[in-house]
C-alpha cells in the first residue's frame, strides 16, 4: 500500500509559533490545514518534508468578519462553512457556489479556504507515484528537468485546480500574507504566477492569514461555472468566474477569469472596452466568449482532451454571463 | 408482550424463500466488526512487495540488488525459488508466477521482496534494478491481427471459435435490407472497494495456509499445489471477509497468493501482500476490450433473416481465461432473438498488455452491446420502433439458439420487454420527448431562451439481453460440484460449501434455501467459512451459478437432512427448537450426520465441446432496460435521467438482495457506457487512481426502478436462475440508443465521453 513518508508532526498553538518555526525551517516543512490535498501528495512522495506543520489549533485564522463593507475570511474556514455561510451566500454567491462545488461533502468539511487557494497544481505526469514518475523520467515540477507536456518547455504547465481562486480574482479580493517579520497584502490577481512548480508568490516562511473581499465588490453580478466529468469529487477540467458592475447605463466594468487550463488563472484582457455601457445579455456573453476562446490555450496537462476543453471555454463563459445576468 | 410480537409468535416456521430476511453478515460489516485481510494481525508477519516490468515486452538482461542498500532483514525471491512449477495454474497454464528471462506485459511480476517493516519493503522494491532489453510490443487488437510482432504462435490468436447455424447466404438473399456496423468497447476495471490482499503461512506439517480476499478458494488451492509440488492435503485456503470481486478476484488471487506463499516458503515467516489501488488497477485483470463487426439481414416487416458476427477480443499477454470469456461472448452474440441463419466467428488475440480476465458478464456484455446497438440501426433503417423490432424477433419457448439449443422453459424475453415498455410508457414517452426536442430546436433557432440557455435534448433507449446461468457447455459436469451439510453439537445445521460471500449476499441466500427445506428460520442455519480445510469443492463463485447450481445442492442437502431426522424421530419436525432437540438426540444416538449432494446434469441437457453445439446453458435469464438520458449539445455531456428495468431471474430468493444486484450491476453498466476508460502510455496504465479512473458517484446515480419477473426454471431452487451478471449486459446499449434518440447520432464506441460524443456529432455535421 502507499504509505506516508516519515515526518515530525507539529501543531503550533498560535500563529506566532507557526511563523517562528517556518522562519527557520520553511524549506523542510509542509504546511497542512485540512490535509485533503497534502495527504495523497505525500503518499506519492510529491512532498518529502521533515516537518508537517498542522494549523488546526490556530483558531485566530478561523473567522468570517465584516468591516466597513469589506468581508474578511480566515484561511482556516472550511469550504463547507463558506458554502453555507448566510452572509457569503447573500453577498458573494459565486464564492459560496465555488466552495460548494469542491470535491465531496467530506472533503469540503476538512478542506479550507486557504488550502484551496494554495492548492498544488496538477498534472498527468506529476500526480503519480514515485515509482511511476521514476520509470517515465522525472518531470521538471518534481525531481527532474524536462516537461513531458511541452517537451521543449522550460516552465511547468501543471494546471491550477482551485475552485475558489478564479472567483476571488473576479471579486478583486486580496490576501494578507505574514511571516515572522511582518505582513504584506497582495491582490489575489497578483498572488499566482505562471509557473506550475510553485504557482504563487509565497516565499518560504510565509503563510496566508486572511482573505479580504473589498466593499467595492458588493453588488457585483457574479457567477462561477465549473466543468467536471462527474457530479462530485472531480477537480475542474475548466472553470470560469465572472463578475460585472451593472447599472442603469449597462456594464461599467467586468472581470472574467478562466482557470484549470494552465499554471495560473487567466484573467481575460481587454474587457473594459468590450463591456462598457452594454447590457449584460447574450450578445455580450457571445463577445466575451469569443475573447476568452482566443486568449486561452489548453494543454494536455490533465487527463482530458485539450481541444475539447478549448471548445468548452466559450460555452462556459456564456453560461457564466447568463448566470451573472440572471438570464433565465 | 406487544401484540405485534404475539402475532409473529403464532407464525409457524415462516417461509424464508422470497422474504428479505436480515443479511447474515450485515451487522458485522456495518459495525466494523468484520475483519478484512489487512485487519488481521499476525505475529512476525512480513510485508511483501512485487518488482514489476516497466516495459510491455522485452528480455530481462540483468537483475541487480543495489549494493548501497541495506538488505538486512529483506527476503528476496525469484523464479528459481519456486519449488514446483513456475505457473499460475488455470486453463492453458501459460502464465508464470514470476518472469524468467522475458516479460510479456508491463507490470509483469519479476521478483519479490519482503520485510517486517512495510516502509523497508517498499524501499527494497525500489532498490532492485531490472535491466530489460525492450522488444517491439503489440498493444492493440489491430496490431495483433496485423502481426506487427509475433507474441503468440504464428498469428497472435489464442483461440478461435466459430458457431454456425442455418444457411447464411440464403439468409442474406432472403433479406430486403442488409445492415453493417462495427462496435467497440474498452477495458473496464472491476474496482471492488477492497483491493487484492493475501496472507500466506508455512504450516508445521510442511504445507501452506493461505488466506485472502478472493472468490474461488479451490482455484487458489489447486494453483498452490502446482507451484509448491504439494499434495492437496498439505494446502489450505481460506476466504477472509471480502470487499467485492465482480470477477476481479476469480483468477488473480492465485497469483498474489502464490507470491505471498513463495515469500513465506523461503522465509518461514507469515507474509502479507496487500495491493494499493494503483498497483491493483495497473497490474490486475480487466474486462476484455472487444471489436465487433456485424452484418445483419432483415425483411421489410422486421423479420431477422441472417447475422454474420465477427468478434475480436484482446486477451492481453497470457491466455488465462480468454478462451472461456470469448466462448461466453460468442454464444451470447446473437442475443435473445430468432436468427434462422447465423455465423459467429470469435477470436481472442494476444497483446503485450496485462492479461484481461473475468469481469461480471464475462464477454456477454461486449457482444450484446454490439448486437443491441445493431438492432437499433436495423430499426432505424426499417423505420420501425425499437421495441417492436425486438418484440417481433424475441425468443420464445421452442426457439433455437445459434448453438442449436432449444429453449424449453423459462423464457422471459418478451415479458421483460413488455414490462419495461409498459412501465416506461415507451411509445408515449418517446413521442413526448421528440415533441420537446423539436420545440427546443425551434426555440433555439428563433433565439428564444429555453432550458436556461442550455441546448438540452432528451432521449429514451431500450435494450433486451439474456445471460446463461452457470458454466458454459459441459463446464458444470466437469466441475461436479459437491455441497455438504452436517450438524453442530448443539443441533444447528451447518452448510459446507466453497462459495464465497463477496457482497452479493451468498451466505444469506444459502441460509434461506437451507432454512426453507429444514422448515426453520434462516438465522438458525450456520454457514461454514469457505475454507478448503473444511468445505468440499462446490466450485467457484462465478458465472451466476452460485444460487442456481450450488443453492440447489444446498436445498437438496437440507431436504435430505430433514428427512433423515424425521425418520429418526418418527414424526415431523416443527421449528428450530424441535429441530435442535431432534438433532442432538440423533448425534447422541447415531453420531455425526453429514449429507452430501453432487451436481448432476439435468435430464435433456447435452453439449458437444468438439462441435460447439448443444445446450450451452441449462437456462437463460432475461433483462430489458429503458434508459432516459439528457444530452447537453454544447458540452456533449450525457446525464442519465432515469432507468426502468425488468429482469426475469426465475425466482428472487431474497428480493432486496436480488434488486441490489440489479441496481449495482446497472450502475456498473452505466459507468462502462459513459465514464470508465483506461488510458495507456507505452503499454502502461497511467490513470490507475480513483481521481482519474472514474466511476459513477452516488451523485451520478439515476433513479433505477427494478421489476423482478419470476418465470421459474424447473432445475433451479424454487425456480431460481442467475442474477449476478445479467444486469451488466443491458445498460450500455440502451444508453447509446437514448443518446441516438436525443441527438440523431448513433455512436459505436463506449464509453461515450463528452469528447467522443463531440467528435461523433461533428462528423455527423451537427
Amino acid at each position: 500500500m502507499l504509505t506516508l513518508p516519515a515526518f515530525e508532526w507539529l501543531r503550533p498553538a498560535n500563529l506566532d509559533d507557526a511563523l517562528a518555526h517556518l522562519a527557520n525551517h520553511a524549506a523542510e516543512s509542509l504546511v497542512v490545514a485540512g490535509g485533503t490535498d497534502a495527504v495523497p501528495n505525500l503518499k506519492h512522495r510529491l512532498h518529502e518534508p521533515r516537518w508537517i506543520v498542522h494549523l488546526g489549533r490556530l483558531d485566530e485564522l478561523r473567522f468570517v468578519r465584516e468591516s466597513e463593507g469589506a468581508l474578511s475570511i480566515g484561511p482556516l474556514v472550511t469550504l463547507s462553512a463558506i458554502a453555507r455561510h448566510e452572509g457569503i451566500r447573500r453577498d458573494f454567491p459565486s464564492l459560496a457556489r465555488a466552495a460548494s462545488l469542491v470535491a465531496s461533502p467530506q472533503i469540503r468539511n476538512m478542506g479550507t479556504l486557504g488550502g484551496n487557494l494554495c492548492l498544488d497544481t496538477r498534472c498527468t505526469y506529476y500526480n503519480q507515484t514515485y515509482f511511476w514518475r521514476d520509470a517515465l523520467g522525472f518531470c521538471l515540477k518534481k525531481d527532474g528537468v524536462r516537461c513531458h507536456v511541452v517537451p521543449q518547455g522550460r516552465r511547468c504547465v501543471a494546471a491550477h485546480s482551485s475552485d475558489v481562486s478564479p472567483v476571488l480574482i473576479s471579486l478583486d479580493a486580496s490576501v494578507d500574507i505574514s511571516n515572522a517579520r511582518g505582513s504584506r497584502t497582495v491582490p489575489v490577481d497578483e498572488f499566482f504566477v505562471g509557473d506550475g512548480v510553485h504557482n504563487n508568490v509565497l516565499v518560504p516562511g510565509e503563510l496566508v492569514t486572511r482573505v479580504t473581499i473589498p466593499a467595492a465588490s458588493r453588488g457585483l453580478r457574479a457567477a462561477y461555472q465549473k466543468l467536471r466529468p462527474r457530479a462530485a469529487i472531480d477537480f475542474p477540467m475548466l472553470s470560469v468566474a465572472f463578475a460585472a458592475r451593472v447599472s442603469d447605463g449597462g456594464c461599467e466594468h467586468a472581470r472574467l477569469v478562466v482557470s484549470a487550463l494552465g499554471a495560473k488563472p487567466r484573467r481575460i484582457g481587454g474587457l473594459d472596452a468590450l463591456v462598457k455601457g452594454r447590457p449584460l445579455d447574450d450578445a455580450l456573453g457571445e463577445a466575451l466568449a469569443e475573447a476568452a476562446y482566443r486568449q486561452c490555450r489548453p494543454l494536455t496537462n490533465v487527463a482530458y482532451d485539450d481541444a475539447y476543453r478549448h471548445e468548452m471555454v466559450p460555452v462556459f463563459v456564456r453560461r457564466a454571463v447568463r448566470e451573472a445576468g440572471g438570464i433565465a | 408482550m406487544s401484540p405485534r410480537r404475539a402475532k409473529v409468535a403464532v407464525i409457524h416456521a415462516p417461509s424464508s424463500v422470497g422474504v428479505s430476511v436480515h443479511r447474515v453478515e450485515g451487522v458485522d460489516k456495518v459495525t466494523g466488526a468484520a475483519r478484512y485481510l489487512d485487519d488481521l494481525v499476525v505475529p512476525g508477519v512480513l510485508h511483501g512487495r512485487t518488482v514489476r516490468s516497466v516495459v510491455p515486452r522485452g528480455r530481462i538482461r540483468r537483475v541487480t540488488l543495489d549494493p548501497a542498500f541495506d538488505w538486512k532483514g529483506v527476503v528476496v525471491a525469484d523464479h528459481r525459488d519456486i519449488p514446483g512449477e513456475n505457473v499460475v495454474a488455470l486453463i492453458a497454464n501459460d502464465q508464470p508466477l514470476l518472469a524468467v528471462d522475458e516479460v510479456r506485459h508491463a507490470e509483469e511480476p519479476i521478483l519479490l521482496v519482503a520485510h517486517e517493516n512495510p516502509e523497508r519493503a517498499e524501499a527494497a522494491r525500489l532498490a532492485v534494478k531490472v535491466e530489460i532489453e525492450p522488444l517491439e510490443a503489440v498493444l492493440t487488437v489491430e496490431d495483433a491481427l496485423a502481426r506487427r510482432a509475433l507474441v503468440h504462435g504464428d498469428d497472435n490468436v489464442f483461440k478461435e471459435i466459430v458457431i454456425a447455424r442455418g444457411d447464411l447466404e440464403r439468409g442474406f438473399s432472403d433479406a430486403d435490407l442488409v445492415i453493417e456496423g462495427e462496435y467497440r468497447s474498452g477495458h473496464q476495471e472491476q474496482l471492488y472497494i477492497e483491493n487484492n490482499a493475501m496472507l500466506a503461512e508455512r504450516t508445521r506439517d510442511g504445507g501452506l495456509f493461505v488466506r485472502g480476499s478472493l472468490q474461488c478458494p479451490y482455484y487458489v488451492h489447486r494453483a498452490l499445489e502446482r507451484m509448491f509440488a504439494l499434495p492437496a492435503g498439505k494446502v489450505r485456503v481460506l476466504q477472509t471477509v471480502t470487499g467485492g470481486g465482480f470477477g476481479g478476484k476469480e483468477e488473480y488471487p492465485s497469483m498474489i497468493g502464490g507470491h505471498a506463499a513463495l515469500l513465506a516458503w523461503k522465509s518461514g515467516r507469515p507474509v502479507k501482500i496487500v495491493y494499493d489501488r494503483l498497483e491493483d488497477i495497473a497490474a490486475t485483470t480487466k474486462r476484455h476490450p472487444a471489436v465487433s463487426r456485424l452484418r445483419a439481414g432483415v425483411m421489410r416487416d422486421g423479420t431477422l433473416t441472417a447475422l454474420d458476427f465477427d468478434l475480436v477480443m484482446d486477451g492481453g499477454a497470457y491466455e488465462t481465461l480468454t478462451a472461456v470469456v470469448l466462448s461466453r461472448g460468442a454464444i451470447h452474440a446473437a442475443g435473445p432473438y430468432r436468427w434462422p441463419n447465423v455465423r459467429i466467428r470469435a477470436r481472442g488475440v494476444a497483446t503485450n498488455t496485462p492479461p484481461n480476465g473475468a469481469f461480471r458478464g464475462f464477454g456477454a456484455p461486449q457482444t450484446q452491446f454490439a448486437l443491441e446497438c445493431h438492432m437499433d440501426r436495423i430499426a432505424a433503417a426499417l423505420g420501425m420502433d425499437a421495441v417492436e423490432l425486438r418484440h417481433r424477433n424475441a425468443v420464445r419457448i421452442g426457439d433455437v439458439t445459434p448453438t442449436g439449443q432449444v429453449l424449453k422453459e423459462s423464457v422471459g424475453a418478451r415479458q421483460v420487454l413488455e414490462r419495461v415498455a409498459a412501465r416506461s410508457k415507451w411509445s408515449a414517452a418517446r413521442r413526448e420527448i421528440e415533441r420537446a426536442n423539436a420545440a427546443a430546436e425551434v426555440a433555439e433557432r428563433s433565439a428564444r431562451t429555453v432550458n436556461g440557455g442550455r441546448r438540452l435534448r432528451r432521449g429514451l433507449g431500450v435494450s433486451l439481453v439474456y445471460h446463461g446461468a452457470g458454466f458454459t457447455g459441459s463446464g458444470e459436469v466437469r466441475l461436479a460440484s459437491l455441497a455438504a451439510m452436517d450438524l453442530d453439537r448443539d443441533g444447528h445445521p451447518r452448510v459446507r460449501v466453497a462459495n464465497t460471500e463477496i457482497g452479493q449476499g451468498t451466505t444469506t441466500m444459502f441460509a434461506q434455501l437451507a432454512a426453507e427445506a429444514l422448515r426453520v428460520p434462516a438465522e438458525f442455519v450456520r454457514i461454514e467459512d469457505p475454507d478448503t480445510g473444511s468445505v468440499p469443492d462446490s466450485g467457484p463463485t462465478v458465472a451466476s451459478r452460485t444460487c442456481m447450481v450450488v443453492g440447489g445442492l444446498v436445498a437438496e442437502c437440507a431436504t435430505a437432512m430433514r428427512e433423515r431426522l424425521e425418520l429418526f424421530a418418527e414424526r415431523p419436525i416443527k421449528g428450530a427448537n424441535d429441530f435442535a432437540h431432534v438433532a442432538r438426540r440423533y448425534l447422541a444416538a447415531r453420531g455425526a450426520l453429514r449429507i452430501e449432494r453432487r451436481y448432476r446434469r439435468p435430464p435433456g441437457i447435452e453439449w458437444d465441446d468438439a462441435s460447439y453445439r448443444g445446450d450451452a446453458y441449462g437456462v437463460f435469464s432475461y433483462a430489458s432496460c429503458a434508459i432516459e438520458v439528457e444530452v447537453d449539445l454544447d458540452t456533449c455531456e450525457t446525464r442519465v435521467v432515469h432507468v426502468q428495468t425488468a429482469q426475469d431471474i426465475g425466482k428472487a430468493i431474497h428480493p432486496v438482495l436480488a434488486a441490489g444486484q440489479i441496481e449495482g450491476g446497472t450502475l456498473q453498466g452505466l459507468g462502462w457506457a459513459l465514464l470508465e476508460e483506461l488510458r495507456w502510455k507505452e503499454g502502461r496504465v497511467w490513470n490507475h487512481q480513483l481521481t482519474n479512473y472514474i466511476i459513477p458517484t452516488s451523485a451520478d446515480a439515476p433513479p433505477i426502478e427494478v421489476e423482478i419477473v419470476e418465470i421459474p426454471y424447473s432445475h433451479g431452487p424454487h425456480g431460481a436462475k442467475g442474477v449476478g451478471e445479467l444486469p451488466m449486459d443491458a445498460p450500455a446499449p440502451a444508453v447509446v440508443a437514448a443518446i441516438a434518440h436525443a441527438t440523431g447520432v448513433a455512436v459505436s464506441e463506449i464509453p461515450v465521453t463528452p469528447e467522443r460524443l463531440r467528435r461523433a456529432l461533428r462528423e455527423a455535421g451537427r
